[in-house]
């Protein structure tokens, strides 16, 4: 899919290795003797914004948890800023990750949650910044509630907080639109522009097909764990136009 | 220096967790007092021992022993609520996501695992000292160093199998399945230094008893701290 990279308004040249954030190659992985994903290849370059898209099942979260390094690829090789993920050195200080489940600590306040990201991440946050991160996201007004009290889309939006803490270059985010009402899909939305602004490189899993058509620079679609669709979005209705069953979705965009 | 205090946050985040939920500690005393009464029903408070001394009930002779099967039946509900903080937020996936070395999450479970087992000890041996009428305030300083090495084995081995077995549906059998048989060494020798400390050392087998215990101690860290990054993998 190297070719399909060169996207339009994609900000660096994939030709050069340094503008290459994201770069999988016939990457595979199964699970038990199901397989997630079939030798798919990916290249993001620095300040590309990525949609990711396809039914459940279709491999969008395996393939954001291959780049995350929390699981091996089965077959192929996955390379961060041009290293390994699991073991470049200041890999994972580089990129930050909205997963699919929020990762926070219920009995833990919204600032705790976000102060133990930070030590995490090598950072020495001061409560003033981690307030201020809170209020980017809305929620500097429950800073010192427990995070098992908020909504899912507090709990979104604090996993978002969390995601951002550390000024990452590439952020990664799975199904953030999910289970958000309107308001929280505002907030995404803004926060997704942001982020665009600010020049980071994203990589968005999720169903709300015409939110990222409408976000991102380019959309990959993936069925049954193969990429069935990788180019400039403005062809995506094109190219899946008659063919959005072998995408899998049913819906014309 | 990083890691450090990557290691510290995760002691401090998992206490603060145990303080506010308490789901752990209150499991824990109420399971050790449990196991305290029942050893006493079992073994009757007044049986006499047919081994010790005059004047010894079979609960005083079997104390150590006692002691030390407490301390791991109970350590079992924390070493396992200690990994299920982290499934119930989500999984081991957040720990494997932040930069660092994973020898780091290790070190900070471990030592939070032995401070809850820490604090639970402080009250399992004065109670069951008193419960079973023990004298022990003059052995205290020796008993709270066999204790410690003790403690020290047994959480590092459960520190690894809970994060191995924190996955897998049927992990609260696993548990203990599999570090009952591991730790066995380190059963023998903080008996038998507890025994040693009890009733009194007239070969001067202490020192080596403990000295066995450090070295086995030694050997399950560095191996459970080495290969801890294989037991919270995908």
């Amino acid at each position: 899919m190297a070719e399909n990279a060169k996207a339009p308004g994609v900000a660096g040249d994939p030709t050069e290795p340094a503008a290459l954030v994201v770069e999988a190659r016939q990457v595979s992985k199964r699970y038990a003797r199901t397989w997630a994903l079939r030798a798919v290849d990916l290249q993001v370059v620095r300040g590309e914004l990525v949609s990711l898209l396809g039914p459940n099942g279709s491999g969008k979260s395996t393939l954001l948890r291959l780049l995350t390094a929390v699981t091996r690829p089965t077959y192929g090789q996955v390379k961060i800023f041009g290293q390994q993920p699991r073991n470049g050195l200041g890999v994972r200080e580089r990129f930050g990750v909205l997963p699919h489940q929020s990762y926070l600590y219920g009995e833990l306040t919204a600032i705790e949650n976000l102060r133990f990201a930070a030590t995490m991440y090598g950072m020495l946050a001061e409560r003033d910044e981690l307030v201020e991160a809170l209020a980017h996201v809305g929620l500097a007004h429950v800073a010192d509630a427990q995070a098992r009290t908020f909504s899912s889309g507090m709990r979104k939006r604090l996993a978002l907080a969390r995601a951002t803490l550390h000024d990452p270059e590439l952020v990664l985010l799975d199904e953030p639109y999910g289970a958000l009402d309107v308001e929280g899909i505002g907030w995404v939305d803004r926060f997704v522009g942001e982020l665009r602004e600010a020049g980071k490189t994203l990589v968005i899993a999720t169903h709300e097909i015409g939110r990222a058509l409408a976000l991102c620079d380019r959309a990959v679609a993936l069925r049954g764990g193969k990429v069935v669709f990788d180019g400039p979005t403005s062809e995506y209705e094109g190219a899946i136009d008659g063919a959005t069953e072998a995408v899998g979705l049913g819906v014309k965009v | 220096m990083g890691d450090l205090r990557r290691a510290m946050a995760l002691v401090r985040k998992d206490l603060l967790t145990e303080r506010r939920s308490k789901a752990a500690f209150n499991a824990m005393a109420f399971f050790a007092a449990m196991v305290l009464f029942i050893f006493s029903f079992a073994l009757g408070p007044d049986a006499p021992s047919m081994s010790a001394g005059p004047g010894q009930t079979l609960l005083q002779y079997l104390w150590p022993g006692l002691l030390w099967v407490a301390i791991f039946f109970t350590g079992i509900l924390s070493l396992s609520r200690s990994f299920q903080i982290e499934i119930e937020s989500g999984g081991l996936e957040a720990l494997r996501l932040y930069p660092g070395d994973k020898k780091a999450v290790f070190a900070g479970k471990l030592v939070a695992n032995m401070i809850v087992l820490g604090a639970m000890e402080l009250i399992l041996v004065p109670v069951s000292a008193v419960l079973y009428n023990i004298d022990l305030w003059t052995k205290l300083p020796a008993l709270m160093g066999v204790v410690l090495l003790g403690t020290l084995g047994f959480a590092a081995v459960g520190t690894f199998y809970a994060a191995l077995t924190s996955n897998l549906r049927a992990r609260d059998v696993m548990l203990p399945v599999l570090l009952f048989p591991i730790i066995v060494p380190v059963v023998v020798a903080a008996v038998k230094a507890t025994t040693l400390v009890v009733r009194g050392d007239p070969m001067g087998e202490l020192w080596t008893w403990l000295r066995i215990l450090g070295l086995i101690d030694i050997v399950l860290l560095t191996v459970c701290t080495l290969t801890f990054e294989f037991a919270i993998e995908d």
